[in-house]
């Protein structure tokens, strides 16, 4: 299967894509639960994860370059590391579906499309994002492209809106109750940018270690944008209010009075928003199916697309609807997905060192590594043999 | 990796026909939408509640009243006189139940997008507290939380079916009123959303705005103004009645202070001119009027707030808390009958003295009616829980206790800026018409 490469400007946008929805959607009343006053800080204690998976999969694009994630640890772990490290990622993958999915569909129930059912609101976003799938990676970024201009042209207006009912004052005190709330809030807000693990499985479209500037500059971005936002949402809404709202950058539009034709803004904004959803769901789809395929050693992913986005709708469809429930579920997978979103890529890096130090090692001393990974001779020892 | 074009278009068929999916059950026509302006809360005669909805009546809004006065209507429903608004009450045991009830009397299906004020009564306030109102209000999507939140000494209900002059519909026009009587400091317009910040703020108690509707007999505002400028009624002895041949008469709606809440229940109300104080402080009016009387000729001044800097801390002294409140005002002078040609520096003085007292004495007034309720409104708990942490959290339990003893020392300062186009008086002696 020929693989489309895609621009350093396109892989910074799937970035952005990976982010953005959920993290406006979700990540600021979660975190200012956990973390209550200090979340604003513990926001940006989450960035670190994003630059961390980033910096990791730079690494793994530079030492098996043309090689996605999983076979890349298939190269540095041997086939049966490969494959469970390929598990282990395929189950984060499913979560972040299955989460986005559910957070998406949720969201529009609750907010605009009241009567509609769930389930009315899963397919739409199951069939929009297995169609994007199907037009496959280069497409999906050029259609997020313009997504996020457009989220980006409906946020300023916005933000100048809020701009008005903003009160430095909330943010303050900084680590009244110590430093652990904060602590608590931060592996939250990793998560979102943590999900930036899924472009492991687009290294070959992205074309290695050259896409390094561009994919870390739109982190950068991200990062101050996202805990603009959220300082913002908290300057205006106070974080007592701010855990309380999911969508808590669009309570905050609805706290200002403004004309009755500027109030569409956040119906804008909002659907501007799904669209971006829309690209970030079709890109998952992608991700998950190319894990699969590459687990079970399938040349063409793309039957395993609808397969895969039925289990994760089904999935969604059926865990407890109550947000107290449902927010556990979150927190601890987030947990969890966050910590394995930067274990799984540091374990494949490890991996790959290792092997690059046996085969330069092997090379040294005249003897061919097997492909097992077995540790035949240490370098050091080889070379203290080598006359 | 892409489909060939062939299978590509039935797909992106599938997911446009997938868009228009939820037409099927959330469609919402306009024409079978009743808009919901303003809500009110009373105390209920057979059941908890009474909760009074304004509804916009489409027709008359987009031109039916001129349609029906032209067309020989005049006082029938389709008339000019004929009501923008429909208010209907129903009695029920929640405010969310109450909106559901509503569906009884309506051929629409009821809004809330459009809500501009939800009025409540003191009584309610009082006894039951907002908490489920504000309950309501944050769970429902489609209110705004722009909306302004009301108190009213009389009944709600009453409120929203009183017609105000010059505004089609009495709730924009409720809420018309009270931003501009909030920017003069006569009280602090209160969206649902900046309640709800003071609510859940550390050290900080809300407030909200009250309106009452003002029978005629009573119409005589501080400043011995008539209550209604557009009413050519004599005042004698501060009640208004109607000169032979002008319009009688009729009550008005104004702005009447500030009510007072601890957590969500309604504690006080504070007068007029504390309200201004307390808007001072919380950084709330826009350009309110100061007012004194000159100290040696007994006449009034006053003078317009053109910019201010309130601040407010708390000192440890000997082991106690001590608030300092401080407010700087700079003003423009809009009347002053000054016995001296020109306005002096040393009368100026006199001038900004005489106001910053009386700034005082409200502030000073405010902040003692606040510690009898033990509500501080002011802030000075939500200071030292963002300087303080530590011994906030110390005192948070007991706080309102603690603030209804702390000694506070209050510090006015007003500085006129500006005299105006003029600089002299017309009373001056030996001036044309100064004599008198």
């Amino acid at each position: 299967m020929k693989e489309v490469r895609i621009s350093p400007g396109q892989a910074a946008l799937l970035l952005f894509i990976l982010i953005w929805p959920r993290y406006l959607l979700l990540v600021p009343s979660l975190v200012a639960e956990m973390a209550e006053q200090d979340a604003w800080v513990a926001n940006l204690m989450g960035g670190f994860n994003g630059v961390a998976v980033v910096l990791l999969l730079l690494a793994v694009a530079s030492l098996a370059p043309g090689k996605d994630l999983i076979e890349a640890a298939e190269e540095g772990l041997g086939k049966a590391g490969g494959k469970l490290l390929g598990t282990l990622l395929l189950a984060v993958f499913l979560f972040m579906t299955y989460t986005t999915l559910r957070a998406s569909s949720a969201f529009i129930k609750e907010t605009f499309l009241r009567v509609t059912p769930l389930w009315a609101n899963m397919v739409l976003l199951v069939t929009q994002g297995i169609g994007g799938a199907f037009y496959g990676t280069e497409p999906v970024a050029r259609a997020g492209g313009i997504t996020v201009a457009l989220l980006v042209a409906g946020l300023i207006p916005s933000v100048a809106l809020l701009v008005g009912q903003f009160d430095p004052r909330l943010l303050f005190p900084v680590f009244a109750r110590g430093p652990l709330p904060a602590l608590r809030g931060a592996p939250i807000s990793a998560f979102p940018f943590g999900e930036v693990v899924a472009l492991g499985m687009l290294l070959p479209a992205l074309g290695g270690t050259r896409r390094s500037g561009p994919l870390l500059a739109g982190l950068l971005i991200t990062w101050v944008v996202t805990g603009g936002l959220l300082a913002v949402d908290q300057g205006i809404l106070g974080w007592y209010n701010l855990s309380r709202i999911p969508f808590s950058f669009l309570e905050g539009l609805r706290v200002v009075r403004v004309p009755p034709l500027l109030e569409r803004i956040e119906v804008a904004v909002a659907t501007i928003w799904m669209l971006v959803s829309f690209a970030k769901i079709a890109l998952l789809f992608i991700v998950q199916a190319r894990a699969a395929g590459c687990i079970l050693g399938l040349g063409d992913h793309r039957p395993l697309i609808p397969l895969l986005a039925a289990l994760t709708a089904v999935f969604a469809l059926n865990v407890p609807s109550q947000r107290t429930v449902y927010s556990r579920v979150l927190f601890w997978g987030g947990i969890v997905s966050a910590a394995l979103q930067t274990l799984l890529p540091a374990v494949v890096v490890l991996g790959l060192l290792w092997r690059r130090r046996q085969v330069t090692g092997s090379a040294r001393s005249g003897h061919t590594p097997r492909s097992t990974g077995r540790r035949h001779a240490s370098p050091v020892r080889a070379r203290r043999a080598r006359p | 990796m892409s489909l060939p074009r062939g299978k590509l278009v039935p797909l992106a068929c599938l997911a446009l026909v997938c868009m228009v999916l939820s037409g099927c059950w959330d469609a919402e026509d306009p024409e079978r939408t009743a808009h919901v302006v303003a809500m009110g809360v009373d105390r209920g005669n057979t059941r908890a509640l009474r909760v009074t909805f304004q509804i916009m009546v489409p027709r008359m809004l987009a031109g039916g009243a001129a349609a029906g006065a032209a067309g020989g209507g005049g006082g029938g429903e389709g008339g000019a006189d004929a009501p923008r608004v429909w208010v209907r009450a129903v009695e029920t045991d929640a405010v969310s139940e109450g909106f559901h009830l509503l569906c009884e009397y309506l051929p629409r299906t009821p809004a809330l997008s459009h809500l501009q004020a939800v009025v409540m009564s003191e009584q309610v306030a009082r006894d039951r507290g907002v908490a489920s109102l504000w309950d309501f209000l944050t769970r429902d999507a489609q209110a705004r939380r722009a909306a302004q939140l009301i108190v009213t000494p009389g009944r709600a209900e009453e409120l929203l079916r009183f017609q105000p002059r010059l505004a089609d519909i009495p709730g924009a026009g409720l809420v018309a009123l009270l931003e501009l009587a909030a920017d003069t400091g006569a009280t602090i317009a209160t969206p649902a959303g900046r309640f709800g910040l003071a609510l859940h703020a550390e050290g900080m108690q809300p407030v909200a705005a009250m309106v009452e509707i003002v029978p005629p007999e009573a119409q005589a505002l501080p400043g011995g103004q008539s209550g209604s400028p557009d009413r050519a009624g004599g005042q004698a002895g501060g009640r208004t009645t109607a000169a032979p041949g002008t319009v009688p008469p009729t009550p008005e709606v104004r702005a009447a202070g500030l009510a007072v809440f601890r957590g969500d229940r309604m504690v006080g109300a504070l007068p007029q001119n504390e309200s201004l104080a307390v808007s001072l402080t919380l950084r709330r009016a826009r350009r309110p009027l100061i007012r004194a009387t000159a100290p040696d000729s007994g006449a009034p001044i006053t003078a317009r707030v053109l910019s201010y800097r309130p601040e407010i801390k708390l000192m440890t002294e000997g082991g106690q808390l001590r608030g300092q409140t401080r407010l700087r005002v700079a003003a423009e002078l809009r009347e002053e009958l000054t016995p001296t040609y020109f306005i002096e520096p040393a009368r100026l003085k006199q001038l900004e003295r005489a106001l910053a007292t009386a700034l005082t004495q409200d502030l000073a007034s405010a902040l003692r009616r606040t510690q009898e309720m033990g509500a501080d409104v002011f802030g000075f708990g939500w200071w030292l829980y963002r300087k303080r942490p530590q011994q906030w959290f110390a005192v948070r339990e007991h706080w309102d206790k603690i603030y209804g003893r702390l000694p506070v020392d209050v510090q006015v300062e007003v500085k006129l800026r500006a005299e105006g186009l003029t600089s002299k008086s017309p009373l001056f002696p030996g001036t044309p018409g100064g004599d008198r």
